[in-house]
Parts: structure tokens; C-alpha cells; sequence
């Protein structure tokens, strides 16, 4: 920038040189020296003007007036504290919180998958007559080879989770393994970390499944260390020694995020209900799609009738972006509170227009006299928009600083059942940009109106009135009435949601759910079915655990059941003695211990609980 | 005032200053103030807002490539910015000039009817 001054000083001495000539010209003519230079001078015209317009010719004299503007804008913001904090303290929570906000719907909503085009995954739902699709159907292997087939589909895989029982080294202990068709992986689309994954060549031309095995990134980090010697090594799962091919990245997390893969065997002759999901071949629309796997459910439904709803149903496909756990309340409550975040970022920017306004009407004499000293109005509205700018873009970087940590915070507080597993949640680029143009965009918008208005001024009464409020006082007042009046009403809409959601939160709290979870532990006890194969064995294994634990210090009282917490089991249907039958009435069966009552503090009404004997005798279920 | 005058610059007078500053170094080489004296000689209006213009104008024209600036020994010895026409300064004034002339010429024909045996 250097040779840049260099002409402007050039510049300079040629101009006061010129007026020297004239002054010299002038005194020959016969004028006094004071007369000559005053005429001289008079002649010249502004200097500075001269000066300006030149190197405005050079093009640099926006860059100048830019700094010029921002020192200035930043000393008119210093030098108003309370003015300048509270604008930012405004911006700060209203970009915060939107910022914060829109990270959490991004990764958990918009884009929680690491998997190929998962908006192109379909699940099939098959619903009852006149209801609502209620979850995914799930097919039999033999069924599933039937939808493989269907002309739309392009790519089919199927999901079973399984309870796994590792041991060995690192035994005993109990996972969540998921079991996947041979080219699951390659339908997800997604690369190991090392080794590979399971291909439709780990089953057998019979369709038996390999012992094979690709672990999860955190069973990998945890078992082996997250050391590359984990290729090759043997599990013990289920009583067959498995060997580990591959380990996922840390965002794989096909229904387990913690437990690993195995191939899953398509044996016709399985009755076990297995998860499709499906990609349609490139034309066929959801329609069509739909229309074909209802003439197949149709034809299943004829063959296996139990599978199906039984007074009709139709068929469904269900986007897979649209059935994950963060679907349903998670994704309300979400966009709740992002349309809140929303709202308080407009009642902030709100605020900082209303305060804006009010500042620069108290300037409106400072603003006069700039004009009439040779200011452009361009030049005034650029330097308050720079002002506004600066406001806006410190209020979005320490806005960001808060979001940073109120993104953390909130992933941390976010009920994890409720997110997907492979969501992470971080501020990322795309909502650095957002909080980026939200920041500028809004200090432009809402800076260019006072900008605007103030750079209108009558200039002969700005500068009569003392300087106090003559900045087209009329319309000046009621776009500021209107502001305060938007301010009201959000901050009103604001805080009856936000009283609403609390109170429902407070009743959600105190809620009696009719049992005591505070004192009571759950433990998971999965028998491998091979060494427990009867009723009597099960039985004896209960009936040890139960002396056993009991006798442990402290135990007050312990059970088993098939589900765990209340509120659990599989569905029936019932009737009762002496009243007419109601067929699609369904009751929920838990299967209980002699002590389940008293384990979980349920309060007994009427009666008595089942005696150990009737546990011991009761009938089997299937 | 100064603001008010610029807006009612226009292009046609920053021509016509551009055409006068040209044709004035198409003499010779002269600095800033002589310029504007032979412009003042030939033109009542083109430098009444001030000498002040003069100078944006020579800067578009460094610019534009179309005149150089040196630095030289004025005629009561002092030292000072000379300014000459390039190359390319002086077809530009040859082109100018043409155009000018058609144009005023035109604008003549368009002004006074030929009847009144004027133009």
C-alpha cells in the first residue's frame, strides 16, 4: 500500500503547487499575497474532493473509507456501552440458540445417516383398514426372497437383531448382534475402517450363514484396543468360534453401535420374522412400488393369513428418513424448538432495529452537519450499515461461541433412545454458513431502515433544533411503535409456549407411573438356548438365580419376567367367561416371578400375587 | 454545494474535460496549472466548478493509458509534474475529435433549421 500513499501525497503537493502558480499569477495580476492565495484558493475548489475523486480513479478508496468506517463504527460502539452490550447480548442468544438449534435438527433430522442416499430406502408398512401406518412389516425369509424379487425393487436387504452371547477371553457377556443379509453392507454403502465386510459369498449357495463377523467401532476400541491385529482373531458367540473380517467407522451404527454384524441365513423353512428395506429401481415410482408388494402381501396373506391384519389392509412404503427413532415426538419437540429459537432470534434482531433507530435519531444533528460539510448520502447509509455489520457480526461470532457450547450441552441432555445412532451432533459447516448469513443478512435488512431514514434529514431543521428528535419525528416514532409492538407480541407468543412446554414437562416429572424405578435394578439375563433347551433346565436356572441373589446383602426382593420393566410383552387377544367375544381387543402378557410385585413396589389392590408353585406349573408360551 | 455540483456532473462534461485536457497536451507537455489556464482561455464553463477537477480528470487519462506523467522544471524554475500525450492519447484525440464533430454537427442540424442558412 505503500506506493499508493506515495500518490496520494504526490497528488497533494501537485495540487498545493497548483495553487501556488495561481497565487503567483494572482500577485502579478496586482492582488495583495493574502488576496492572490484566498482567489487561488477560491479557484481550486475543495481539495479534498479533488483528491477523493482521484483516487477514487485508482480504486482504493473504498478500502480507506471501509477501515475509516469501521474504526469509526467500532469508537461510536465503544463509546456507548449499554447501547452496544445489550444489542449484543441480543444477538448473541437470539443467533446462539438458533445456531445451536439448527445443528441439533440438521444431524439428528436432516442428515443423520453416514449410509448412501437414505432418502431412497424404503420400508414397507402393511396397515389395517381405515388406520394410520403404525411401524414397519416384517417379512419371513421365505416371504423376503418373494419381495427380492418384485420387479421395482432394485436392491433388498434384511435385518434380524439377536441376542449374543460372547465368550471366551473377554466373556461372559451379552450383546445386541445384528444379523444382515449377504449384501447388506454394499445396499448401505458404507466402507470398513479395515478388513471388509460381510458379502453374499459368506453364505453358503444353501443359504447357511459363515462364522463370520465385523465388529463395531466401539466393541473394536473396547475388546481389542481399536488395534489392527483384531483382523482374523476369534470370537466365541453363541457357543461357535467366529472369525472377525472387518470393523466399521465410528458412525456406522446399523441398528447396534456398540455390538457387531453377522450374516444372516435365508432358510425358507424359518418361521422368524425378519426387517426389509428396499431401493426402488430408477422410474418406479412410490405407486408403483406400492401397488406390486400389495398384490404380494395379498398372495402371502393368502398363504400365511396369520402374518397379516385380517380384515384387509393395505400397503404402504415408508421413507426410511421418515422412521427413524428421532421421527415422531423427538422431531416435534425438535422443531418446536427450533420455531422458538426462531422467534428469539426475530425478537432480538427486533430489538437491536429498535435500539438502532433510537441511536440514530439521537445523532441526527451529527448527521447534519456531515451532509452540509460535503458527505454523501451513500457515504453516511455505508458507514451505519457498517455499524450495523460490525454489531451484527461480533453478536454472531461470540453468538457462535454459544452455540458451540450450548450444541454440546444439548447432546449431551438428548435422551439417546430417542436419536438415531448414527447421528452426531456438531456444529458443523453448513450451520456455521447459516449462523454466517443469518448474522450479515439480518444486520443489513434491519440496519438499512434507520441507515435509510436518517440519511434524509432536513437538513436546515437538524441542525436549527439542537439536534434532538427532528429526524422525520412522525414516521420515526411509529416505525418504532410498530417495532415494539412486534417485540411484545413475539416475546408473549415465546413465553406462552415456553410456560406450556414447562408445564407439561413438571407434569411429565411428577407423573406416578403406578411402580418405584428408583429403587430397582434390571439385569438381563438371555439364556443360549442350545444349553437351556427345556422348560425344566429354564426353570432350574430361574429358580438358582433367584435363591442367589436374594441371599446377596440389601436385596429386598428380586423376580424375573419375560419383559423387564411393566408395560412390556407380547400381545394377546382375550376374551372373557359370560361376555360376548371381541376379537381385536389385545392385552399386553408379561410373564412373571412369584415376587414381581414387591421387586417393583407395585401396590397388590385385590387378592394375591402368583405362589412360586403356579410360576413353576404355569403353561408354556410359545 | 460541493455534492449538488456532482451530481449534475455528467458524463458529457467529463468528456468534454477529458477532450480540452487532450487537445491542450497535444501542444506539448505542460503541468497541471498551465493546463488549466489554456483550458480557462477556451472554455467559460468546463473548469467552473473549480481547478480542483483537473485533477481527477488527469488521473482517469493516467489511467486510461492515455497521457504519462514526468517530472520536469517549470518556466519560474520550480520543479513539477509535467503531463504528455502517449501514443495511444493522441489517436484517441483524433477519434474524439471526429466524433465530436459529427456529433456537434448533427446536433447543429437538429437546432437551427437549415432555412435559416446557419449552420
Amino acid at each position: 500500500m505503500a506506493w499508493w500513499k506515495r500518490r496520494g501525497d504526490r497528488l497533494r503537493d501537485e495540487m498545493e503547487q497548483h495553487i501556488e502558480f495561481e497565487t503567483q499569477a494572482n500577485m502579478e495580476a496586482g492582488l495583495s499575497p493574502e488576496e492572490a492565495r484566498y482567489a487561488a484558493l477560491r479557484k481550486f475548489g475543495s481539495v479534498s474532493l479533488a483528491r477523493e475523486e482521484a483516487r477514487d480513479i485508482w480504486g482504493w478508496l473504498w478500502v480507506e473509507r471501509f477501515l475509516q468506517d469501521l474504526r469509526y463504527a467500532a469508537r461510536g460502539l465503544r463509546k456507548t456501552p449499554v447501547f452496544t452490550g445489550v444489542a449484543v447480548l441480543s444477538l448473541l442468544l437470539g443467533i446462539g440458540a438458533s445456531t445451536a438449534l439448527f445443528s441439533v435438527v440438521y444431524c439428528v433430522l436432516i442428515a443423520p445417516y453416514p449410509y448412501a442416499k437414505p432418502n431412497e430406502i424404503w420400508a414397507p408398512a402393511v396397515v389395517p383398514m381405515n388406520e394410520k401406518p403404525k411401524g414397519w412389516h416384517s417379512y419371513t425369509a421365505r416371504e423376503f426372497l418373494e419381495v427380492e424379487k418384485l420387479p421395482a425393487v432394485a436392491d433388498a436387504m434384511a435385518t434380524l437383531p439377536e441376542r449374543v452371547l460372547l465368550e471366551g477371553e473377554n466373556g461372559p457377556e451379552n450383546f445386541f448382534g445384528v444379523q444382515v443379509t449377504g449384501g447388506a453392507f454394499n445396499f448401505l454403502g458404507v466402507k470398513p475402517v479395515i478388513g471388509r465386510t460381510i458379502q453374499p459369498f459368506d453364505l453358503s449357495p444353501a443359504g447357511d450363514p459363515q462364522p463370520v463377523v465385523v465388529l463395531s467401532y466401539r466393541f473394536w476400541q473396547r475388546e481389542f484396543n481399536g488395534s489392527a491385529d483384531a483382523l482374523g482373531k476369534k470370537l466365541i458367540l453363541n457357543d461357535v468360534p467366529h472369525t472377525v473380517i472387518g470393523v466399521m467407522p465410528p458412525r456406522f451404527g446399523w441398528w447396534t453401535d456398540d455390538a457387531f454384524w453377522l450374516p444372516l441365513g435365508l432358510n425358507p423353512a424359518d418361521g422368524q420374522s425378519i426387517n426389509a428395506i428396499f431401493r426402488l429401481r430408477p422410474g418406479v415410482t412410490k405407486q408403483i412400488a406400492e401397488q406390486q408388494l400389495q398384490g404380494l402381501n395379498v398372495q402371502l396373506a393368502t398363504e400365511n393369513p396369520e402374518h397379516f391384519p385380517r380384515n384387509g389392509f393395505r400397503t404402504e412404503l415408508l421413507n426410511y428418513m421418515d422412521i427413524t427413532s428421532a421421527s415422531g415426538e423427538m422431531s416435534s419437540s425438535l422443531h418446536l424448538l427450533l420455531a422458538a429459537a426462531g422467534l428469539l432470534l426475530l425478537i432480538a434482531r427486533v430489538n437491536v432495529a429498535n435500539l438502532q433507530l433510537v441511536r440514530t435519531t439521537t445523532r441526527a444533528r451529527e448527521f447534519a452537519v456531515r451532509l452540509s460539510l460535503g458527505a454523501t448520502r451513500v457515504r453516511l447509509i455505508r458507514q451505519l450499515l457498517t455499524e450495523s455489520v460490525l454489531l451484527s457480526i461480533t453478536g454472531g461470532a461470540l453468538g457462535l461461541l454459544f452455540a458451540i457450547a450450548a450444541t454440546r450441552a444439548i447432546a449431551a441432555l438428548m435422551p439417546p433412545d430417542n436419536i438415531p445412532n448414527e447421528a452426531r451432533i456438531t456444529v458443523n459447516v453448513y450451520v456455521l454458513l447459516f449462523s454466517a448469513a443469518v448474522s450479515v443478512s439480518t444486520g443489513i435488512l434491519f440496519g438499512l431502515t434507520p441507515a435509510i431514514r436518517c440519511s434524509r434529514p432536513n437538513l436546515t431543521d437538524a441542525l436549527k433544533e439542537g439536534g434532538r428528535g427532528s429526524v422525520g419525528s412522525f414516521r420515526g416514532q411509529s416505525t418504532r411503535r410498530w417495532l415494539v409492538i412486534a417485540e411484545i407480541v413475539l416475546s408473549v407468543i415465546l413465553l406462552a409456549g415456553a410456560s406450556l412446554a414447562i408445564r407439561s414437562f413438571a407434569r411429565v416429572l411428577f407423573t406416578d407411573p403406578g411402580f418405584q424405578p428408583d429403587k430397582a435394578l434390571l439385569v438381563q439375563v438371555p439364556l443360549p438356548p442350545k444349553r437351556y433347551a427345556t422348560l425344566e433346565q429354564r426353570n432350574n436356572f430361574d429358580r438358582k438365580l433367584l435363591e442367589q441373589v436374594r441371599t446377596i446383602p440389601g436385596v429386598q426382593a428380586v423376580a424375573v419376567a419375560n419383559g423387564g420393566m411393566p408395560f412390556g410383552g407380547p400381545l394377546s387377544s382375550y376374551s372373557i367367561p359370560g361376555r360376548p367375544p371381541t376379537p381385536d381387543r389385545t392385552i399386553m402378557v408379561q410373564l412373571i416371578s412369584s415376587d414381581y410385585l414387591r421387586a417393583l413396589g407395585i401396590p397388590l389392590k385385590r387378592g394375591r400375587t402368583l405362589t412360586r408353585q403356579e410360576v413353576d406349573s404355569g403353561p408354556t408360551w410359545p | 454545494m460541493s455534492t449538488r455540483n456532482r451530481g449534475a456532473r455528467t458524463d458529457l462534461f467529463q468528456g468534454t474535460l477529458d477532450l480540452l485536457i487532450l487537445q491542450t497536451l497535444a501542444l506539448g507537455r505542460a503541468h497541471g496549472h498551465a493546463i488549466a489556464q489554456s483550458i480557462e482561455r477556451r472554455s467559460d464553463d468546463v473548469l467552473q466548478v473549480g481547478h480542483g477537477s483537473l485533477y481527477p480528470a488527469l488521473q482517469r487519462l493516467l489511467k486510461q493509458g492515455l497521457i504519462m506523467a514526468e517530472d520536469g522544471i517549470s518556466e519560474n524554475n520550480r520543479k513539477a509534474r509535467f503531463y504528455r500525450l502517449t501514443a495511444k492519447g493522441r489517436k484517441e484525440l483524433f477519434a474524439e475529435t471526429s466524433n465530436w464533430e459529427r456529433i456537434s454537427r448533427a446536433i447543429g442540424q437538429i437546432l437551427v433549421p437549415p432555412a435559416d442558412g446557419h449552420v
